[in-house]
């Protein structure tokens, strides 16, 4: 670990082409030396508990710096079809190539979609203000490499009183090495968008860090939708942090599928007066599949409003860790915060952790929070049995309910698909 | 050919839960046609010997011979069962959370008549007729299954499922238990319709008060995990005059 620091503190931090922005270098050369002065993230804290971070180090950081292009130049454009129902699409591979596409509406919405590399270029406004604002390099030892080392990454801009009525489909898809991708979500006043923010496919045993800041603006109203989909080989360090302003409404869904390590730190600040935040998640895992979430709500204006709900199967030898915080600032008042995590336990050898959370400092909130783990109920697989349907298919009944309502908030376009995904999963 | 007129043939059934011993040595026989009634206090083993037949897993069949229209039932696990023309009305039906009593009552076909086009074509027609049978709204169609349900409901659920699956053998587990009076008469009504010359059903209650409706033509008693006393219609009368420490105090004596 010392020896892997001193060796990338020797690397020279060298601006990705000649003419990158001076205050861009400036960020990533700041983050660049954050990421070499940390140590590992500490085991004893909760975050870190349940997975070691040193499988998410980067094995050659050498080659990490290499791809990093950071500028339009290195990276090229491939054909993108639009799918129906969508208003846009953003696919990144690992390498470097971006397909982009927005439906007609959004292009005359005036919608932005582009890498992070072109927006740096083409938008140095909107990224000089907003990027690192939410997750900078002080964050945490692999947001600052993330920061310092992103070589792919998407703008997403919504401008002020824009409604979308289909979603906006991002997909990241890694590869065989170490992937450095970030997402900056920029949602103007009174806007409405639904984005499904998707890590999925790829091969090879690869490692990707990624980053999601969302900035949203007084009075939007936003879905967002992540889906872990990722193939068994991969590990997936995910952290995503959204600023929510006045009146805001953010609806999150989460679909925890793939994946070998999937470590996923969410959180949403509710910094303006009437914001809500709804969030709901699903997550199944058999085989060695090992997750680790992490959720915060953190309370910083009154008046508002955050719900959260967390249903987790785990088969197999799979293990799921989650911690779900909520925070409620000092002067934020009549404060309502709720979170609510069901386990099931679908095999001996499955693990399910559950660690709530709840730091507030404040008198005038409601708030709650609940826990469950349990395994499938005899009575119930007898009551289906009972009317003919086998032991096996009573379960994946029993289950796809259990999975309903959450799946119930996924956009349209994508709920089907996840549960015939569920449903496949539940086969094995 | 009296003998294949034979539904089900029930002998010395012992049953166990939880290592002690509830049904001791049961013997019954039930002929297409036929409505039988079982009646006991609380905790004589009704429920226990309806489930262990059933293929309830906690109810453990320790010696006994059970045959559905000739098959051996013991061989068989609940689906199995169920296939084979057996039905438990529960005395408490489970919720299913997140499971609709379409798709419910849709997989529950299936498994009895596979997914022929033609089965599933039929089926939603099948399903509002059982729906009006039971008298109940259709906006239960897209509820989970009893989530919710209030007692009654669920009751008149188990009994939509009896219309539709058409059983060989029906067992309702004190299905009158809980209900007012207009909904004992519709869940009677559903009872009544789904039985006919080539089946039969096993009433097993507590009170009386549902054979009214649903006139049974043998009447047994149980207790302490025994058939202590067989008879027709009249002895369910006789029951409801003076009480089961009647029939304790003759055996007793
Ligand atoms: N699942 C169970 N676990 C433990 N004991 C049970 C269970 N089911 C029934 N029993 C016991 O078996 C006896 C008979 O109960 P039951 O069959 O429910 O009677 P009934 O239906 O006639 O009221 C009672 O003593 C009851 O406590
Ligand atoms: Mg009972």
């Amino acid at each position: 670990m010392i020896e892997q620091d001193t060796k990338s503190q020797a690397l020279e931090f060298r601006p990705a082409t000649e003419d990158e922005p001076e205050w861009l270098y400036t960020l990533r050369k700041q983050a660049w030396e954050r990421y070499n002065e940390m140590p590992l993230p500490d085991r004893v804290q909760h975050l870190w508990k349940y997975t070691a971070p040193e499988q998410f180090e980067p094995e050659l950081v050498e080659e990490v710096m290499k791809a990093v292009p950071v500028r339009p130049n290195g990276h090229s454009r491939t054909e993108q079809m639009l799918p129906e129902g969508h208003d846009g699409i953003g696919v990144e591979t690992s390498d470097n190539k971006f397909g982009i596409a927005l439906s007609d509406n959004a292009t005359e919405k005036g919608v932005t979609l582009i890498s992070l590399a072109e927006a740096a270029e083409q938008k140095p406004e909107l990224v000089e203000k907003h990027l690192g604002s939410v997750i900078g390099s002080d964050y945490g030892k692999f947001e600052a490499l993330n920061l310092a080392l992103w070589q792919g990454g998407l703008l997403l801009h919504v401008p002020a009183h824009t409604t979308l009525e289909q979603p906006i489909h991002l997909k990241r898809t890694p590869g065989s090495g170490t992937t450095i991708t970030r997402l900056l979500l920029v949602v103007g006043e009174n806007a409405e968008v639904s984005i499904i923010d998707e890590y999925a496919g790829g091969d090879g045993d690869g490692l990707m860090h990624a980053v999601v800041e969302g900035i949203v603006d007084n009075s939007a109203r936003v879905a967002l939708t992540s889906m872990f989909n990722l193939p068994e080989s991969q590990r997936l360090n995910l952290t995503h942090r959204n600023r929510i302003g006045e009146n805001v409404t953010l609806t999150s869904s989460a679909v925890a599928l793939g994946g070998s390590v999937t470590k996923v730190n969410w959180s949403t600040q509710l910094a303006g007066r009437g914001a809500n935040s709804h969030w709901n998640g699903l997550l199944l895992g058999n085989g060695k599949q090992h997750f680790d979430h992490f959720t915060g709500h953190h309370h910083s204006a009154s008046e508002t409003y955050s719900n959260l709900e967390f249903k987790v199967a785990a088969g197999g030898k799979a293990v799921s860790a989650y911690t779900g915080r909520i925070n409620i600032d000092k002067d934020a008042f009549f404060c309502e915060a709720y979170q609510e995590n069901r386990n099931l336990l679908l095999s001996d050898k499955a693990k399910v952790e559950s660690i709530p959370e709840l730091e507030i400092i404040n008198d005038e909130v409601k708030c709650s929070h609940g826990v469950t783990v349990g395994a499938l109920e005899d009575e119930q697989i007898f009551y289906l049995m009972a009317r003919g349907i086998t032991r096996d298919e009573a379960m994946r009944i029993i289950l796809t309910g259990f999975f309903e309502k959450s799946l119930e908030t996924l956009p349209q376009v994508l709920r089907e698909t996840t549960r015939n995904q569920l449903l496949a999963k539940l086969e094995v | 050919m009296a003998g294949n007129d034979v539904l089900l043939s029930i002998k010395d059934l012992h049953v166990t839960v939880e290592g002690i011993e509830v049904v001791k040595g049961v013997s019954l026989e039930m002929k297409k046609g036929e409505k039988h009634a079982i009646m006991g206090p609380n905790g004589s083993g009704k429920s226990s010997m309806a489930n262990a037949l059933s293929g309830h897993p906690a109810y453990e069949i320790t010696s006994g011979e059970v045959l559905l229209d000739g098959e051996n039932l013991l061989e068989m696990d609940a689906s199995e069962r169920s296939i084979a023309g057996l039905f438990l009305a529960f005395q408490y039906p489970l919720a299913v959370p997140g499971v609709t009593v379409t798709n419910f009552l849709r997989s529950a076909i299936k498994a009895h008549r596979g997914d022929d086009p033609s089965v599933l074509r039929s089926f939603r027609k099948e399903m509002k007729e059982a729906f009006k049978l039971l008298e109940m709204d259709e906006v239960f169609a897209s509820r989970y299954v009893n989530d919710g349900f209030s007692g009654g409901e669920k009751k008149r659920f188990e009994i939509l499922q009896l219309a539709m699956l058409q059983p060989k053998v029906a067992i309702l587990d004190e299905t009158d238990s809980g209900l007012d009076i207009d909904a004992l008469k519709v869940v009677s009504k559903g009872v009544n319709a789904a039985h006919t010359d080539d089946n039969a059903v096993l009433l097993v209650t507590h009170y009386q008060r549902i054979l009214n409706y649903v006139s049974p033509d043998h009447v047994h008693v149980m207790m302490n995990g025994n058939l202590v006393r067989s008879g027709g219609p009249e002895l369910a009368h006789q029951l409801e005059e003076k009480g089961y420490d009647w029939i304790k105090a003759e055996l007793v004596a």
